[in-house]
């Protein structure tokens, strides 16, 4: 269970400065010795491995980092900077984020809020795409954009002001329409403001990319927003709650079948039934310091039973550590176009509203529906927009079968309506933050369940 | 959003600490330029910048019972909302305390990594954020940290304590001696206690046995330090309790959590055992401003140098006594003849004053963990790592130690985005007014998981009497400046009888005292200026009292506290 020592204890050349005040060099240092995950022996270019590349491409694996060629910034990571943030993700987290690629397309002001968030984080770069130019309203909603910004291509106008948040983030642009193509580029892709065919498209290349691209739709529609995230059909998750592993001190181990393990009553135990454990430092039975993950039962404040029998095992004497083994978990996302039609289960946010999520669901479909058609948003207060709007929503749900919803709540999809131009801006941060994390969850980070759908 | 943009709005913003570069990677208003300068006058400039028309005033006040006269009665009675984003609980206790005697909504949040939590607390509507509180965090009990640590946490407790009083405190010590001799040696007396004859030997060591005129002089230190921490204290451990002893009542001594130590051999060739050395000479050689040499920095000559210090035996004694009860809160052991020995301490010290040559201070360094290069860190790295290497406890790396040394808290600019626009879209909802409880919301959210959950605020506990109930917000309020006895027949009205009225600590009016009555044709605030002796600051228009009530029926009713307003 000890951790990894810090790499310039474990030299003993006498040529080796014990670290001195020179940062830089002690970084460097600390990175030349993991150099399985910084740089890819296979020199992959960035982003995924494309796929003409085929015979490199075996050789790449989801969890290799990939670095461009011929990248001369090695992976040294500002702690003076970063120090409140490492300490929440950890040195390896941060390195894979420092190498990452990301597109957010559409800069509302959600797409400017994930920017932010994204750039503050540290990723190796941010590509602003969108094809629209900056008008009046932008500005209640987008704190980039000032006045003068007006009647500018949105993606242009926002570089300078996110570029200041991070010089080490290489922003670029792009204006023109997107390409699938275009997408293999990066390790993840956000959009905001793109309808349901050209999404499901995007999506269908993204999640059948080898290897996948994490992908995420989102977006805030006045007091409503939805976020949908897809990783891919196998994403693996190597700890699922992101919280130090619980640990025990064990006062004492029948021998039994199935076995009490009974701990100090110093501090209540956080296992939970099903929980996988560990054991180290176990004297007299140290048939238990094997290391073998065993499940637990009967969680109680200071004791819990052990599925293990160890009747003949040898006496307990005394010592013993017991800590909790956490699981990895590969999940499978669903893509888009089936997560329409089977949304599945929506995450709650509310649960005085819990009937919400499904209804939301076809509206925001509705909205898809009403903008491909009529060429806009609905006017905000306009009545007839409204119906509109209803009766597109009718129309999906009669055709959705098990996923029909029985009550369409036409007040609510008439609120909807209104508010369906608006970009409020705490709709964006909110939903800013919690894009931006999925992005660094998307990045392999330590934690993650499976969000797929949430409605708010 | 366009809050506080028109004539009438003002949004004051205050913070009384500066930019450092770790803001930088989650509070986006600041720049790499910016670092040194004020929060609260940049955010303000970089939210003008966004939108021009806001009207920010920027103030770097804390807000506290100190600064009653900047955000005084007038200040916050024209306020409409109160935002909190502070990082204690103390100072949320008390702007609770404000909000709640001027009757302000609050929107109060926080962050911890990838949590976050928004509570809304409308007067009236919702209970206070004091109404609940969380459970005081658990602190090791003294003796675990001193002498039976099992966690790394212990460790590093044990080890940011020695630090600060081997760098800071003792020559700060030092300092206060020699500045001020007369006066110190008085005060020691008068204490006369075992806390003062242990600082007293510190300060002593410091200046006879232990004083560093050269570098040598430091690594020497240094190296003794390792031995005593490392192999001596712990071989009079076991000494006194070694691996078999058992307790009073014949259980095993050495029982979980208890981990049994074993003593360190220093090693040149061991780099962890060298670093401590390295790090601990240079901060020594910077209390005593000595200049610290290239060479240091370079393995092989320092083991040379290190090798050089002549380390003495080690004998374990008898006599010396352990702390192993853990309610214990003092290291410090009291004897008979504390009084004696600090005479005799006082006595060598002033030996040592007269060879020492005039001016002569010592330096105190404060802990700064945010300094890579200061080797702070590394010394407390050092200390908590060569304990735990003692109790087999596993070790951690320099970045790990600073979390926990340096209790950083964890931040990401996510979770704060989202707790920000859930503060904001309740706002709207407080801006708007005329809101049930039921349409606000308070969030927990786990970003990690993830996780949302959104449940209505809390209404506050009603307190009822006959036909009068009230809660926490509520205040009685008197104007025009009362007599007492219209202070009295106004309660009366009420169904109390007011048996008892004081202002803080100072009765002004109690119905068993026949000399009390002669008090009632006069004004409340006169009482309150000449009986409790209180001068009434300028900015103050009123005062509070709190009346102790009975009912009809002889009962004790707990009322709100009653406001008098005199001007």
């Amino acid at each position: 269970m000890l951790p990894k020592k810090r790499p310039v204890e474990a030299e003993e050349a006498p040529d080796t400065s014990i670290p001195d005040s020179s940062s830089l060099k002690k970084k460097q240092v600390d990175c030349d010795l993991e150099p399985t995950v910084i740089y890819n022996k296979n020199n992959c270019v960035t982003g995924s491995c494309s796929n003409t590349d085929t015979e490199t491409n075996n050789h790449c694996k989801e969890e290799d980092l990939i670095m461009a060629p011929g990248d001369s910034n090695p992976m040294e990571i500002d702690e003076d900077l970063h120090s409140r943030q490492l300490a929440v993700y950890g040195r390896e987290t941060m390195r894979r984020l420092f190498g990452s690629n990301v597109l957010v397309s559409g800069m509302h002001g959600l797409g400017a809020e994930i920017a932010k968030n994204l750039i503050l984080a540290g990723v190796k770069s941010v590509t602003l795409h969108d094809e629209e130019i900056v008008e009046l309203w932008d500005l209640s909603s987008n704190f980039v954009f000032s006045e003068n910004d007006v009647g500018k291509n949105r993606a242009l106008a926002s570089v300078q002001k996110l570029q200041d948040l991070n010089n080490a983030v290489s922003i670029s642009t792009l204006t023109t329409e997107l390409t699938t193509e275009q997408l293999s580029k990066f390790q993840a892709v956000v959009f905001t403001d793109l309808n349901l065919d050209k999404a499901i498209e995007f999506n269908d290349y993204c999640h059948n990319h080898k290897p996948p691209i994490s992908f995420i739709k989102a977006e805030v529609r006045g007091l409503f927003g939805s976020v949908f995230c897809d990783f891919g059909p196998e994403f693996t998750v190597f700890d699922v709650d992101g919280e130090d592993p619980h640990t025990g001190i064990i006062a004492s181990i029948s021998n039994d079948n199935p076995a009490l393990v009974s701990c100090v009553d110093d501090e209540r135990l956080e296992f939970q039934d099903g929980d996988l454990v560990v054991f180290s430092e176990v004297k007299g039975m140290t048939e238990l310091n094997d290391g073998k993950p065993r499940k637990i039962k009967n969680a109680r404040p200071y004791s819990f039973t052990l599925e293990e029998d160890t009747t003949n095992f040898s006496t307990y004497e005394k010592g013993g550590i017991v800590t909790q083994a956490k699981q990895s978990k590969v999940l499978n996302f669903k893509p888009l176009r089936e997560a329409i039609k089977y949304p599945g289960e929506f995450l709650l946010s509310d649960f005085s509203k819990f009937d919400r999520p499904p209804l939301l669901h076809l509206a925001f479909q509705a909205l898809d529906k009403f903008v491909s058609e009529i060429g806009r948003f609905p006017v905000a207060g306009s009545e007839e927009d409204a119906q509109k709007l209803i009766s597109e929503a009718s129309q999906i749900n009669e055709n959705s079968g098990d996923a029909r919803v029985e009550d369409i709540n036409p007040k609510l999809l008439r609120q909807f309506a209104f508010g369906a131009r608006a970009v409020l801006n705490p709709m964006a941060a909110m939903f800013g933050g919690l894009v931006g994390q999925e992005v660094v969850k998307g990045m392999f980070w330590k934690v993650s369940s499976s969000l797929s759908v949430l409605l708010f | 959003m366009g809050v506080s943009c028109g004539k009438q709005g003002k949004l004051t913003i205050t913070d009384d600490d500066v930019i450092e570069k770790s803001n930088l990677s989650r509070q986006f208003l600041f720049r790499d330029w910016n670092i040194g300068q004020a929060k609260s006058t940049v955010a303000a400039s970089a939210a003008a910048l966004i939108n021009p028309h806001l009207r920010i005033e920027a103030l770097q006040n804390r807000v506290g019972s100190q600064t009653e006269n900047v955000f005084d009665d007038t200040f916050w009675e024209n306020l409409t909302a109160v935002v909190n984003a502070l990082d204690n609980v103390n100072a949320r206790l008390y702007v609770d305390q404000r909000c709640l005697y001027f009757q302000k909504p609050l929107l109060e949040s926080g962050t911890l990594g990838a949590k976050c939590n928004t509570q809304m607390v409308i007067p009236h509507l919702t209970e206070n954020y004091g109404a609940s509180r969380d459970p005081p965090e658990k602190q090791a009990p003294m003796c675990t940290v001193h002498s039976f640590p099992h966690n790394i946490d212990h460790c590093l407790t044990w080890a940011r304590s020695e630090f600060e009083g081997l760098v800071e405190k003792t020559p700060a010590e030092v300092n206060a001696y020699l500045s001020n001799p007369v006066e110190y040696i008085n005060a020691m007396n008068k204490a006369g206690d075992a806390q003062s004859r242990d600082t007293l030997e510190h300060v002593l060591e410091c200046l006879e046995k232990e004083k560093c005129d050269t570098f040598q002089d430091c690594i020497t230190w240094a190296r003794l330090r390792f031995e005593d921490y490392f192999a001596d204290r712990v071989k009079q451990l076991i000494f006194t309790f070694p691996e078999e002893a058992s307790t009073s009542t014949g259980a095993p001594f050495w029982s979980a959590p208890k981990r049994f130590p074993h003593p360190l051999q220093f090693s040149v060739v061991d780099p962890s055992h060298l670093n401590f050395v390295m790090a601990a000479s240079i901060l020594r050689a910077e209390t005593f401003g000595i200049s610290v040499p290239e060479w240091v920095k370079h393995p092989k000559t320092m083991a040379e140098a290190v090798g050089k210090v002549i380390v003495p035996e080690f004998q374990p004694r008898e006599d010396v006594k352990i702390e192993t009860d853990e309610k214990a809160t003092t290291l410090s052991s009291a004897s008979v003849d504390d009084a004696a020995v600090i005479n005799e301490l006082i006595r060598k010290l002033e030996q040592c004053r007269k060879k020492l040559p005039p001016g002569f201070r010592m330096m105190p360094i404060q802990f700064e963990k945010d300094d890579d290069t200061n080797y702070h860190m590394d010394l407390i790295a050092g200390l908590a790592n060569m304990r735990a290497r003692n109790y087999s406890i596993p070790e951690v790396d320099k970045l790990k130690a600073k979390f926990i040394a340096g209790r950083i808290i964890p931040a990401i600019a996510t979770s704060t985005a989202m707790a920000t626009g859930l503060v904001c879209l309740e706002l709207y909802k407080v801006l708007d007014g005329g809101h049930k409880v039921e349409d606000y919301r308070n969030t927990f959210a786990n970003l990690a998981l993830p996780l949302f959950s959104m449940a209505e605020p809390v209404p506050p506990k009603v307190i009822k009497h006959q036909d009068l109930s009230w809660t926490v917000w509520d205040r009685w309020i008197l104007k025009n400046n009362p007599t007492l006895k219209e202070l009295l027949q106004w309660l009366k009205y009420k169904g109390l009888d007011a048996y008892s009225i004081s202002h803080g600590s100072c009765l002004l009016y109690n119905s068993m005292f026949p000399r009390h009555r002669d008090r009632m044709d006069r004004k409340v605030v006169d009482l309150v200026r000449e009986v409790a002796k209180v001068e009434l600051p300028a900015y103050r228009h009123h005062f509070d009292v709190v009346v102790a009530c009975e009912d009809d029926e002889g009962n004790d009713v707990d009322i709100p506290p009653v406001s008098i307003y005199f001007s």
